[in-house]
């Protein structure tokens, strides 16, 4: 039965109740309606079981800069979010939305960071979309996230399609994960704290090293000339396409190799710094909203942490709950009260949601301002550029192609 | 004289067995019956608007000692038939309820105590704010749903016909129902709070509130997470 159903069931019955039934009949119809509810609330949806948290976990640093080889650049694309029914359906769904919106854009930043410190990578940005020219591409997609439960769907494919991850991740943040005290953003000491889910985000870069390790010197070498390959084959498929071919499993295989005096490469390489350059502006954008989001947000999920600690303490309290007198006017209020201020604190939660999105606006605000000339949000600017760089790279090598 | 509303007038009145047969075989036909149920109406896209500051007006609310005199004049009323007519078993139950409903008065006493509320509404909610106590916030774009979800009650709301229903389930199977109607000159609401469970007679308090000017407050307020609500000096109208 369909939960809308239940409540329009509900609402029917009620209304019978009061406008058709005696005092024997309301008995009747209240006894029908404590069944249904009890069937209502038997067709919830189960809490999706999921995978254990991660624990503590130590990041595994390099204390030298790896090989060459090994230096993969990375990209780490803005989150997807995937909202549950009862996200759709709460209190102050638009606010929590905003917010999960917000997180998806701050929560690549905090594993680019992570992946960056651990020292065992090359270039590490954070992308509006999908980019041809990383070797490693993240996507992420945020199954859950509040102050005491982050649940992230990772997926990283190298540039052949090879799938490196494909995990959810699960971390939880309790009382020692938070300061005894609400951070000021006032002052500055309070306000590098380190994330209370940093453990997920050092579980993942040390399951990409292992992927990575696990591949020797060649093999990594090969996967960087696909990835440059397939940069030119982005640019222009006429002239690059045929030497990257899918192989029997759907991976791209390098056919052939271009010349190495081959002119067109020479182009593709100067095309490809400038677009480098152009992530690295958009990264720069991401880093500055991580940094100006990064005091509220951490004030943010300390209140998102304790609402959850209530709900917690609260749904406790009323299974263990045993009033004497039940019926009394005294168990009656004491329920009343419990429930008002059950909502009084939700309400309360809310409006700090509000709060939240009200004052990261003018930092969501300024990562959609006009990069290099372009307009508009930085996922249309970042499809304006590689068309620009398309059209670019055409006329530049209009002599050579002929 | 206090004025009732038509739908507690409803509540009073004693169904016939085959009204009561009707209503049971419509409960168990499914959703279906429950279309059948309610008379075909036209569908107005109309609401009354709530939105506006409102004070109890105490010489046209129900007095609670009053209403429930009323009611257990009632139930005695009852107690004395049915003792009549089947023993003591039946006057042990009706006693039963009687206390309950004392219980409830007092709950609904409680409940609407408030003498203030300030009402906002759009098209797509409903946001009684009223001192003391939670606002009741009805998102009235989804129709029927729950707003508020705890272990400790869940609540209702929604639109029955031109009236604004709030329904509040406590953990151990009280039911609150606040009932919203508006008057036809738009000064007037009428709040009629029932309490009841599955053993107890309904207690039913009407409180009228009348409209009034409430002054502007002469600030734009944001909220924000560090500084809490962040005003400015509203702009002087012309």
């Amino acid at each position: 039965m369909q939960r809308g159903g239940c409540t329009a069931m509900r609402f029917a019955i009620l209304r019978n109740l009061q406008s058709r039934a005696s005092s024997i009949s309301r008995l009747l119809l209240l006894s029908l309606l404590s069944l249904l509810l009890t069937a209502c609330a038997q067709n919830q949806p189960a809490q999706v079981v999921g995978p254990p948290p991660v624990g503590d976990v130590q990041l595994n640093v390099a204390t030298q800069t790896p090989s060459e080889e090994r230096l993969l650049n990375i990209g780490v694309q803005v989150f997807d979010t995937r909202a549950t029914d009862a996200q759709l359906t709460q209190a102050g769904a638009a606010i929590f939305a905003e917010i999960r919106r917000i997180e998806t854009h701050y929560l690549p930043v905090v594993l680019r960071n992570t992946l960056v410190s651990s020292n065992q990578w090359g270039v590490v940005r954070v992308l509006p979309e999908t980019d041809p020219s990383v070797d490693l591409l993240i996507q992420g997609t945020i199954l859950r996230s509040d102050g005491a439960n982050l649940s992230l769907l990772v997926r990283a494919t190298d540039s052949s399609g090879k799938e490196w991850l494909n995990k959810t991740y699960v971390d939880t943040a309790g009382v020692v994960d938070y300061p005894d005290f609400v951070p000021s953003l006032r002052d500055r000491t309070t306000t590098n704290l380190e994330d209370p889910f940093q453990d997920l985000h050092a579980q993942i870069a040390n399951d990409l090293l292992a992927v990575r390790e696990s591949m020797d010197a060649q093999a990594l070498l090969a996967l960087a000339q696909l990835t440059q390959i397939k940069y030119a084959g982005d640019l222009s498929p006429e002239a690059f396409g045929s030497l990257l071919q899918p192989d029997a499993q759907g991976l791209l295989t390098l056919q052939r190799l271009p010349a190495t005096n081959d002119p067109l490469l020479e182009h593709v390489a100067q095309i490809r710094a400038r677009h480098h350059v152009f992530i690295d502006t958009i990264d720069e954008y991401y880093d500055a909203l991580h940094h100006d989001l990064k005091p509220t947000y951490d004030v943010w999920r300390q209140y998102s942490h304790d609402q959850v600690v209530e709900e917690e303490e609260s749904a406790a309290s009323a299974a263990g709950s045993t009033l004497s007198g039940s019926g009394s006017f005294e168990a009656l209020s004491q329920n009343y009260n419990r429930y008002k201020w059950a909502k009084i604190f939700e309400q309360e939660f809310v409006a700090l949601a509000s709060g939240f999105v009200s004052e990261t606006a003018p930092a969501v605000l300024k990562l959609s301002e006009n990069v290099n000339g372009l307009t508009g949000p930085v996922e249309e600017q970042y499809a304006q550029w590689r068309v620009l760089l398309r059209e670019l790279f055409e006329v530049e090598t209009a002599g050579l192609s002929q | 004289m206090t004025l009732r509303s038509p739908t507690s007038l409803i509540a009073t009145r004693r169904a016939s067995p085959l009204r009561i047969g009707i209503a049971l075989l419509l409960l168990l036909l499914g959703s279906r019956g429950f279309a059948a149920d309610e008379p075909s109406r036209p569908i107005n896209p109309v609401r009354p608007n709530f939105a506006g500051s409102w004070e109890k007006d105490f010489s046209r609310s129900d007095k609670w000692e009053a209403e429930l005199q009323r009611t257990i004049d009632q139930l005695n009323r009852d107690m004395q038939r049915q003792g009549g007519d089947a023993g003591s078993y039946n006057m042990s139950g009706s006693r039963r309820r009687a206390g309950n409903v004392i219980a409830n008065a007092r709950l609904a006493e409680l409940i609407s105590r408030q003498t203030l509320m300030r009402i906002t509404q759009t098209g797509g909610e409903v946001r009684i704010e009223r001192q003391g106590d939670a606002a009741l916030i009805c998102s009235t774009a989804n129709n029927v749903d729950d707003t508020f979800n705890s272990p400790h009650g869940t609540e209702y709301c929604g639109w029955d016909r031109q009236q604004l229903v709030f329904e509040i389930m406590l953990a151990e199977g009280v039911i609150i129902e606040h009932r919203f109607s508006l008057d036809t000159d738009g000064q007037t609401i009428s709040m009629l709070t029932s309490v009841y469970d599955r053993n107890s007679t309904p207690f039913n308090l009407i409180t009228f509130f009348n409209r009034y000017e409430a002054p502007p407050d002469g600030f734009n307020c944001v909220q924000t997470l560090s500084r809490g609500q962040v005003c400015s000096a509203a702009d002087a109208q012309p």
